[in-house]
């Protein structure tokens, strides 16, 4: 795969992530997420030599990103009856806005780092940053528990970016290790948003400390 | 240095005595009194060893301490502030063996006690020995922590717990200003002892007045001046007796000591830098004279007795400094020789007046002087002692106090048209003069309530005098007192040669005016003691009824209708009321059948007050900006990761 058709589908990245900051719909947003996790790991496939290990180790990460955890994410949504707006605290045109300026800082930032040559015509650094700042945006910006754990998926999104595109060794299992964290991520989170749900009626972790000390 | 180290080793011993023999703890406590008295023995043996001939002793240990080769150092001005640690330690010892003894404490009290007092002289002593910053520190700490340790040794007392508290904060933010003047001194000039650091640094250099002031602050918060001295006064009143001498006499000592250390740092100091010490040294006096009168808790007035004789030595170091700054070795002289021999008679009556206090309020528990009275009838040698010490520590003529108070006020006279600083002596000899008087008015008050009139709130039945072992170091150390009051010149020598390692250096200017004090009274104390028998024999056959003190001339006035401590101080008071935060309750009879009323006097501390609310105002904007920054809303946390994020991020791109 040559190198401008790879950058153009790491552009998608970034655009789902626009996709997600500017929708309201939560299960469209995981979806989405679910989306790019696939994209990525294809991206990813595609882009080295693989061998057998390495390619099944490569079908179980796309199981667990584009099946396992959107459907856990999906049913609590669903369980616990969580309205499917977002609740924005920033709303969704700011929000895009700054999201846009981050992916400016993005691209800036990444040609002032000391990269190796063969990386420097690839976006794959710029794209990194961009999805990692998108994620945390996500977070700061949306009230909600499960847009949190949505904000957290697309950061996991950016760290593999980095590290299965980036470098040539056996990545893949860190990979899994890090993905296995956010398994174990959503799964709490999942435990935590049934137990509130069943005890208060609002899941917005905004003011889970409030609802805590009353 | 060979006795020494038996001191020291005898002083450790007996800090562990107590604990060893917890099963004869009257024995052990006996022993160990003896084991420390022994070793201060050694101590001052080594210490008038050392001024016959007063050549530095420097002893460097072939194995290191905390990564700096331990070196002990004893000059002239170790030596002399070694006299008065061991003196009054010793003393608070025989003290302490029928104030805190297992009897009236318990077994477990006792022997915490006398292992924290051990502890805390040896490190005293390991102090003014140490010549290592490390070990210096070490020693400082050591001393700081155990003498926490003695102030809140009262578990259940809250008072004390809460005074210890303040102590604790206001002791080691001095030990983080002192660790700034070490770290300095090595950064930037190598060094690692104090000796080595002697006139080393450039006055014009940058960080000389860094380090003078971190110091003088370091330092200064454990002496108590102006306006660092808050923590003093609630610490000394809620110790134990024979820790609040000890605290009051030695402890705020060590940082005099350290002050002069950090004078010695510099070989000409700047000018501004001697009228600082002087300035502090007139507030912290007056302040402290003023505010002790208003106090009626007579450990609390004590205290702040303590922070005015801390303004009078500071006067002398002032005086000291702005003579080596001008060049001026008279003012020089007199001055470090006034200073430091103030401090070794403070450290005298200080305690003395602690002690027949401790007495005072051992047979009453009550520390409040209005409800004193009478008691001169049922505990008659205390209150002699504590005559002697008030009358030393008002600087009245035969006895000691005086003597040193003698040489400021030469030093200051002596100067006052031959240099440049005409105003700030003229200043100074006002100021030390009005501390005087108002100290005077300010004994007349508490000796006047506590120990004359009636009892006012206490029964005087079954009272009786306090033990032996209360009264002997009392005794001893009036004794000392007077021969010192009496023969100052006694103590010329050792003056002389703290002052030369101070750089003072022309041999016809000298401390012979001790001599000439010592003659002078020579002719007046029999001619002072002709008229005052004369006019006895005079006064005793013409006058038979007796009266009490503070009666209004009524024969037989009922307990209440006498002068109280608040009301002899309420007059002073008027004038400086200003100076306080307090609510007064004053009233004017009116009509011809007046209602009944009440006089009440509550005065508080302004310059405490004022740190009070200093601290409110920090605390409370503290708490609002924790509010805001960590206000538990979790994407502000992200937002806070995203920024530093961010601000790394460009800072490794503009690297």
């Amino acid at each position: 795969m040559n190198i401008s058709l790879m950058n153009s589908f790491l552009l998608i990245t970034v655009l789902i992530n626009m996709y997600v900051m500017g929708s309201n719909r939560i299960i469209s947003a995981i979806r989405a997420i679910a989306f790019q996790g696939v994209l990525l790991v294809l991206l990813a496939f595609l882009s080295k030599e693989t061998n057998n290990t390495e390619a099944l180790l490569f079908s179980i990460i796309i199981v667990i990103k584009g099946f396992v955890m959107p459907y856990l994410l999906i049913r609590v949504v669903r369980k616990v009856s969580i309205d499917q707006e977002m609740r924005p605290l920033i709303g969704y045109t700011p929000t895009l806005l700054i999201y846009g300026l981050c992916v400016i800082f993005s691209f800036y930032i990444a040609t002032t780092l000391p990269l190796l040559s063969e990386h420097k015509e690839s976006i794959i650094v710029p794209i990194f940053f961009a999805t990692l700042l998108g994620g945390m945006l996500l977070v700061i910006a949306r009230q909600k528990a499960v847009t949190h754990v949505i904000g957290y998926l697309i950061m996991e999104n950016a760290v593999f970016i980095l590290s299965s595109m980036l470098t040539d060794s056996m990545t893949f299992l860190t990979e899994i290790g890090v993905l296995l964290d956010a398994l174990a991520g959503v799964f709490i989170m999942g435990v935590v948003l049934n137990h509130i749900a069943s005890i208060f009626d609002d899941e917005d972790s905004g003011k889970l400390l409030t609802m805590l000390k009353e | 240095m060979i006795l020494l180290y038996f001191s020291l080793f005898f002083i450790f011993i007996s800090a562990f005595i107590p604990i060893f023999f917890r099963n004869h703890i009257a024995m052990s406590e006996k022993l160990g009194a003896l084991l420390h008295i022994i070793g201060a023995l050694f101590g001052l043996g080594f210490v008038i060893n050392f001024f016959q001939n007063p050549i530095a002793l420097h002893v460097t240990f072939p194995f290191s301490l905390l990564g700096q080769t331990l070196v002990l150092h004893c000059d002239a001005l170790s030596a002399f502030f070694l006299l008065s640690i061991l003196l009054i330690s010793s003393a608070s010892c025989l003290y302490g063996l029928s104030y805190y003894s297992y009897e009236h404490r318990g077994v477990r009290a006792s022997w915490y006690y006398r292992l924290l007092f051990g502890l805390f002289t040896f490190s005293m002593v390991l102090l003014v020995i140490s010549d290592s910053f490390m070990l210096f520190l070490l020693a400082w700490e050591m001393m700081s922590l155990l003498a926490y340790g003695l102030i809140s040794i009262d578990e259940d007392d809250k008072e004390a717990n809460e005074a210890g508290f303040i102590y604790i904060i206001a002791t080691h933010t001095g030990v983080i200003a002192l660790l700034g003047v070490f770290g300095l001194l090595y950064t930037y000039f190598g060094v690692t002892t104090l000796s080595a650091s002697w006139h080393i640094i450039d006055q014009n250099s940058s960080v000389a007045s860094i380090i003078f002031l971190l110091g003088l602050f370091g330092f200064g918060l454990k002496a108590g001046i102006f306006p660092l001295y808050f923590w003093l006064p609630s610490a000394h009143a809620n110790a134990p007796v024979s820790v609040s001498a000890l605290l009051s006499g030695v402890m705020i000592k060590m940082g005099i000591f350290g002050i002069l250390r950090i004078c010695l740092l510099f070989a000409q100091p700047p000018h501004w830098w001697g009228w600082l010490l002087f300035i502090i040294g007139i507030i912290s006096g007056l302040l402290g004279v003023i505010y002790a009168i208003a106090q009626h808790d007579i450990k609390r007035l004590l205290a702040y007795h303590s922070i005015e004789n801390i303004g009078i030595i500071m006067i002398g170091i002032g005086m000291a400094m702005l003579g080596q700054s001008y060049g001026n070795q008279s003012l020089m002289l007199f001055g470090i020789a006034g200073a430091v021999f103030h401090v070794l008679n403070h450290s005298l009556f200080k305690p003395l007046l602690f002690y027949s206090a401790g007495s005072v309020i051992e047979a009453f528990h009550t520390r409040n002087i209005a409800a004193f009275g009478g008691i001169l009838r049922v505990m008659p040698y205390t209150a002699l002692f504590f005559l002697i010490g008030a009358v030393a520590i008002v600087g009245i003529a035969p006895l000691n106090g005086f003597a040193s108070e003698w040489l400021l006020y030469l030093g200051m006279f002596k100067n006052i048209f031959a240099s440049q600083q005409m105003i700030i002596l003229l200043l100074g000899i006002l100021g030390l003069a009005t501390i005087g008087t108002l100290a005077l008015a300010c004994f007349i008050k508490v000796f006047g309530a506590t120990f004359l009139g009636t009892p006012r709130d206490i029964s005087l039945e079954g009272i009786h005098e306090s033990s032996r072992w209360m009264l002997l170091p009392m005794g001893v150390i009036a004794f000392i007192c007077i021969v010192l009051g009496l023969m100052p010149f006694l103590m010329m020598q050792m003056l002389f040669s703290v002052a030369v390692l101070f750089g003072v250096s022309t041999p016809e200017i000298s401390l012979l005016a001790l001599q000439d004090l010592s003659e002078a009274y020579l002719y007046i104390l029999p001619l002072a003691v002709v008229v005052i028998t004369v006019l006895w024999l005079k006064l005793s056959k013409k006058s038979s009824k007796c009266v009490g003190t503070w009666g209004c001339g009524y024969h037989a006035p009922p307990k209440r209708a006498q002068y109280t401590a608040g009301s002899l101080a309420q007059m002073l008071l008027e004038y400086y009321g200003w100076m306080f935060k307090g609510k007064r309750h004053l009233f004017e009879i009116s009509g011809l059948f007046p209602k009944s009323l009440n006089f009440h006097l509550h005065f508080d501390d302004k310059n405490i007050a004022a740190l009070n609310f200093m601290g409110l105002a920090i605390q409370s904007f503290a708490n609002r900006l924790r509010a805001f920054v960590h206000n538990g809303y979790m994407g502000l946390y992200v937002l806070y990761i995203l920024a530093t994020l961010i601000v790394m991020l460009l800072y490794v791109s503009f690297l």
